[in-house]
């Protein structure tokens, strides 16, 4: 699966930087897949946060002390899988702003997830547009366990780079580009 | 708990815009750290590593993945640690508990946020919005604050829910903003 990130963070490089225009509104960006997530990879997570509790690598304690179903994937490790998402689709030509999430199910070890995105929205900016998805994990069952959004800053075609540090839009300018886009589709 | 009308008392609205003075995090970006953070998210992109994609990256050198900021609230070395003092103990569950929370700074204000009064309540992560700024490069220091934004209750499907809403700052050496984080922690 690593091999599977890797490539598509490969091509990315390669095919250069993604502009604005070549984003459509309701399009699925490439999934990232992550798993079958085992204890090893549960633990490598553990040690690189210092975060100890059992819930994620003692079976017993987990199922026993917290009645819990199994072990689980920490919300803080799928929280890594969608800024990767984002971050890899945005190019680092591209910058991703913001990432929102919620906890609404458990995801336990054994788990393949499948980390997706869809634009929902298309806000031109005066330096860089900004594209807004959802995004959201879904298990081998098609469970859905984290519903998410995102904003991603991209640049245009024959624009300036987006600003590094992110230089973000005040809450005016991105009134205004929302107006502008309702419009737009209106028209 | 289910039969509980409301669990928000003036003491704990009380505690709404509380804000912790700014903390330095304990270690500079560490290399090692970096590596063992990028092989646990399973994220290979190079400009993590030192090399050309990082040297010839708009970062101008080898970064950390976005979120490592995220885990660097270590407590310094002398201060009471819950994990130095149950290290040994076969029955310790590994939850971090910060002994020194609520304990006050040179500057008045709390070094970190002290837990809510809300007894045996369940504490689950409820999710979070990020806004990133940029990255960390390798050796960069790193500080933070946080502040409970809001405090709030909802009566849900599974009962009567606190929503406890914490803002984290985290700041560069210049005080500038890395990535700041509004985080909801549900207890029920």
């Amino acid at each position: 699966m690593t091999e599977m990130t890797s490539s598509l963070a490969a091509n990315r490089a390669a095919a250069g930087p993604l502009y604005f225009e070549d984003v459509r509104l309701g399009e699925h960006i490439p999934e990232l897949i992550k798993g079958p997530m085992t204890t090893a990879h549960l633990m490598r997570w553990s040690a690189a946060m210092e975060n100890w509790h059992k819930i994620h690598y003692d079976r017993t304690f987990a199922q026993e002390h917290d009645k819990l179903p199994d072990l689980l994937v920490n919300g803080s490790l799928k929280q890594n899988f969608l800024v990767q998402l984002v971050k890899d689709w945005a190019t680092h030509h591209g910058w991703p702003w913001k990432v929102s999430f919620q906890f609404r199910a458990m995801d336990v070890v054994g788990s393949t997830l499948t980390i997706w995105g869809e634009v929902t929205g298309l806000l031109r900016l005066e330096r860089y547009g900004l594209v807004e998805l959802k995004l959201g994990i879904r298990n081998q069952d098609g469970k859905e366990s984290t519903p998410g959004s995102a904003m991603v800053a991209l640049p245009y075609r024959d624009g300036p780079a987006v600003p590094y540090p992110f230089v973000a839009p005040t809450s005016q300018e991105l009134e205004r580009a929302r107006q502008d886009a309702d419009s737009a589709v209106s028209a | 708990m289910s039969e509980a009308k409301s669990y928000l008392t003036d003491e704990i609205r009380s505690y709404i815009g509380m804000e912790t003075e700014v903390l330095d995090a304990f270690d500079p970006v560490e290399r090692g750290a970096v590596r063992r953070f990028a092989q646990a998210i399973m994220d290979p992109d190079p400009v993590f590593m030192e090399g050309e994609a990082a040297e010839s990256s708009r970062y101008g050198g080898p970064v950390a993945p976005p979120l490592f900021p995220l885990t660097q609230h270590r407590l310094p070395f002398g201060s009471p640690d819950f994990l130095t003092e149950r290290a040994s103990d076969p029955d310790f569950d590994g939850t971090r508990v910060d002994a020194s929370a609520g304990e006050m700074g040179p500057s008045g204000k709390p070094r970190s946020l002290p837990p809510l009064p809300l007894g045996p309540l369940a504490l689950l992560n409820g999710g979070s919005e990020i806004e990133l700024y940029r990255y960390l490069g390798h050796g960069e220091t790193l500080s933070y604050k946080s502040r409970y934004a809001d405090i709030f209750e909802r009566q849900t499907s599974k009962g009567l829910m606190v929503f406890v809403v914490t803002d984290i700052d985290y700041l560069d050496k210049d005080g500038e903003l890395v990535a700041r984080v509004k985080r909801t922690t549900i207890r029920r």
